[in-house]
């Protein structure tokens, strides 16, 4: 059996990552970048978008999951993301937000969907039953409406909660 | 559902180019700093009511809330519609991709006719506005779609101005809200999935039907476009005043019932008989609706005067309750929303906790479990087909054999339980038969356990020349039905027994013989 070929992943931060090379071909942009190049030694390919935080992350969750895909995730969501992801990505989401932010960004511009489609659930549960109010002091958005502005919005949507 | 490909708002798409690499860049919070299909991304996690209150929360959001994109969505999935594509500022085109899960409950059986596809989609219908696209080559799934998209065709003309405005998406959501769901007293996220059930279910009947049975599919008036637009506010305020539940309330937003139902062999819901009792159960016109609604109220029984109408007729009465019904003297109590037969003596027999549960175990029954047959008028028979009933094999002579508890002829109250059963005979011969089988029925033997305890106890026996005073030859390709009846005080009984046959070559005689079958109270309408 020949050895397992690995890929070299530099981060932003000049952070490098030895990874298995088909642990990371779930991200499809690597994915593309291989089939161009050598498959015979290491390829290093530099990730300038990502810093070694998100990108040690993102290596995590396909060390798990380039073997256990994951379930797709119900739109909408009915109850929180936690009643619907498995044990090992709940954990996984133990994030602070910033992190988890960067996470997004890192699995867009890799290309992995199963992880930008976690990540992105997640944002929407944080949001679930949350008031405008709730929502700008948790991701803390500064309000740029005027009141006017706010009531009017807050007027033409009323119609979906009257009951 | 969500479209393959995402197509970037103008505006997103200018505040993508914006975004540099390093999120700390500007002073806006990271999260607004997300590309917008990544927002959008997002937005499609979230219920309708989060997705209102993160609109009133910063412009940025405000204005990904409103897109085309993210109501699409919305609108496919609370209401099951199908692929809309706006094509230009006054056209529309309908229905392209569409998957049968966005139209069945559960996928009907046995209707691969329906099914059928051409290799590319074709235009079904077209006008200057709409373009409505299939690639089913059998009208019964593009009957749903032509009127779906009568519809949606008149909503956005309703909508007015361009298409091409940003929130016209979110204009068709509300519209299709306020028409099903506003002010019914329901949760947005219940109401809406209640309807599509519904919505759902309907479609799945019909496309059975529309293979199994033509006229009983065209004799539903559905309510879609005009039909629709012009009546439904005026209808949900009558069911409101007669407080039916939601999805009996779905029922007839969508449907007008079978309105005018000339020949009642049509019957939504089938029919059985026996001798010269034959009972149809038609989906009640709207109309005869709230006639009958009226006449319940102002009835002396508690129940009735409790209670709307789901089949009634001079046969039988299907009832649902309105509110809770107690009443100590009669013995009676039963929940809001029970489903209950009236017995012959005015008592209801209750059949089910819920009108969805029952409406939902009749289609399903036919639709995918194909438990009634067609008769060859193309009429229900609502004597289950199997799991209920026996199929025994003798000499090439194949006798079926079902029950079906009638409860308007069965007395049953507090003091007396005396339940009536019809049964269903049928004596056949495969075509395939050698001639050298056909045989006469000369009389039969019937032994009738009022138990459920077949083995120790003794049956009661009946022999007689014939059947029902006729005694049918059996040949090969010839079918002999024939449904009597018996009373029983128990819930539960079996039958068997055998036809004694006389073979037509050599005049032997032989037994053909009827394997044990159940007559229970659970084989109902």
């Amino acid at each position: 059996m020949s050895e397992t070929k690995q890929v070299e992943l530099t981060s932003k931060d000049k952070v490098s990552f030895k990874v298995d090379r088909d642990v990371i071909l779930m991200s499809g942009l690597v994915k593309d970048m291989l089939e161009e190049g050598d498959e015979d030694e290491t390829p290093i390919i530099p990730i300038p978008n990502v810093d070694s935080k998100p990108l040690q992350k993102v290596i995590e969750y396909c060390q798990y999951h380039h073997k256990e895909p994951a379930q797709e995730i119900e739109k909408p969501l009915k109850g929180k993301i936690e009643d619907v992801i498995c044990d090992w990505d709940k954990k996984f989401l133990e994030i602070d937000q910033s992190l988890l932010i960067e996470l997004i960004m890192a699995a867009n511009y890799l290309n992995i969907k199963d992880l930008l489609d976690l990540t992105c659930a997640k944002v929407a549960s944080m949001i679930k039953g949350k008031s405008p109010e709730q929502i700008r002091e948790m991701f803390g958005i500064e309000n740029d409406f005027t009141p006017e502005e706010e009531a009017k919005i807050r007027e033409e949507n009323k119609w979906c909660e009257e009951a | 559902m969500v479209p393959d490909k995402i197509d970037l708002l103008p505006s997103a798409k200018k505040q993508k180019v914006e975004m540099s690499d390093d999120l700390t860049s500007t002073n806006l919070a990271p999260l607004l700093q997300l590309p917008s299909e990544i927002l959008t991304h997002c937005f499609e996690y979230m219920n309708v009511r989060d997705l209102t209150q993160i609109s009133s929360v910063h412009s940025v959001l405000h204005q990904i809330e409103r897109s085309q994109i993210v109501w699409k969505s919305k609108c496919q999935s609370y209401f099951s519609l199908p692929n809309i594509v706006i094509q230009d500022a006054n056209k529309i085109v309908i229905g392209s991709g569409l998957k049968l899960e966005q139209l069945f409950e559960n996928i009907p059986n046995d209707c691969f006719k329906a099914f059928e596809q051409e290799d590319e989609e074709k235009i079904i219908r077209q006008n200057d506005r709409c373009i409505v696209v299939s690639k089913y080559k059998h009208y019964g799934i593009n009957n749903i779609l032509k009127r779906w998209s009568e519809t949606i065709e008149l909503l956005f003309t309703k909508i007015g101005g361009g298409l091409e405005q940003e929130d016209v998406f979110k204009l068709l959501f509300r519209y299709y809200y306020e028409m099903y769901i506003g002010e019914l007293n329901i949760d947005i996220e219940d109401g809406c999935k209640k309807h599509c059930k519904m919505r759902k279910l309907l479609n799945q009947m019909e496309v059975y039907l529309s293979v199994h049975s033509p006229l009983i599919a065209n004799s539903i008036s559905f309510s879609e476009g005009h039909n629709l637009l012009d009546s439904i506010e005026a209808k949900k305020i009558k069911l409101c005043e007669i407080g039916t539940c939601f999805e009996y309330t779905q029922l007839y937003l969508l449907t007008d019932g079978q309105l005018d139902l000339k020949n009642k062999n049509y019957a939504f819901f089938g029919g059985y008989g026996f001798y010269d009792y034959q009972a149809r159960l038609p989906l009640l016109g709207f109309d005869n609706l709230m006639h009958y609604s009226e006449m319940l109220k102002k009835s002396n029984n508690i129940c009735l005067a409790s209670s709307y109408p789901i089949i009634l007729n001079s046969y039988c009465a299907v009832l649902c309750a309105s509110q809770d019904i107690t009443d100590d003297v009669l013995e009676v109590s039963i929940k809001k929303g029970t489903i209950y037969q009236m017995s012959g003596n005015n008592y209801p027999m209750i059949f089910s906790d819920s009108f969805s549960n029952w409406f939902e175990t009749y289609v399903n029954n036919l639709t995918i479990l194909n438990l009634f047959d067609f008769e060859p008028d193309g009429s229900i028979n609502r004597f289950p087909t199997k799991n209920f009933g026996s199929e025994t094999t003798t000499n090439g002579v194949k006798i079926y054999c079902q029950s079906l508890l009638v409860p308007e002829l069965s007395r049953y109250s507090p003091e007396e339980v005396h339940y009536y059963f019809s049964y269903r005979i049928k004596i056949t011969m495969d075509k395939n038969e050698s001639t050298q089988n056909s045989c006469k029925l000369v009389s039969r033997h019937w032994e009738i356990y009022l138990t459920s305890d077949v083995q120790n106890e003794t049956p009661e026996v009946v022999d007689g020349p014939g059947v029902v005073g006729l005694y049918p030859t059996v040949t090969p390709g010839s079918v002999f039905t024939y449904n009597s009846c018996t009373e029983t005080e128990e819930e539960i009984g079996f039958m068997k027994g055998y036809f004694t046959m006389k073979n037509l070559k050599d005049g032997q005689l032989f037994n053909a013989m009827i394997d044990l079958f159940s007559i229970d109270i659970n084989n109902h309408i």
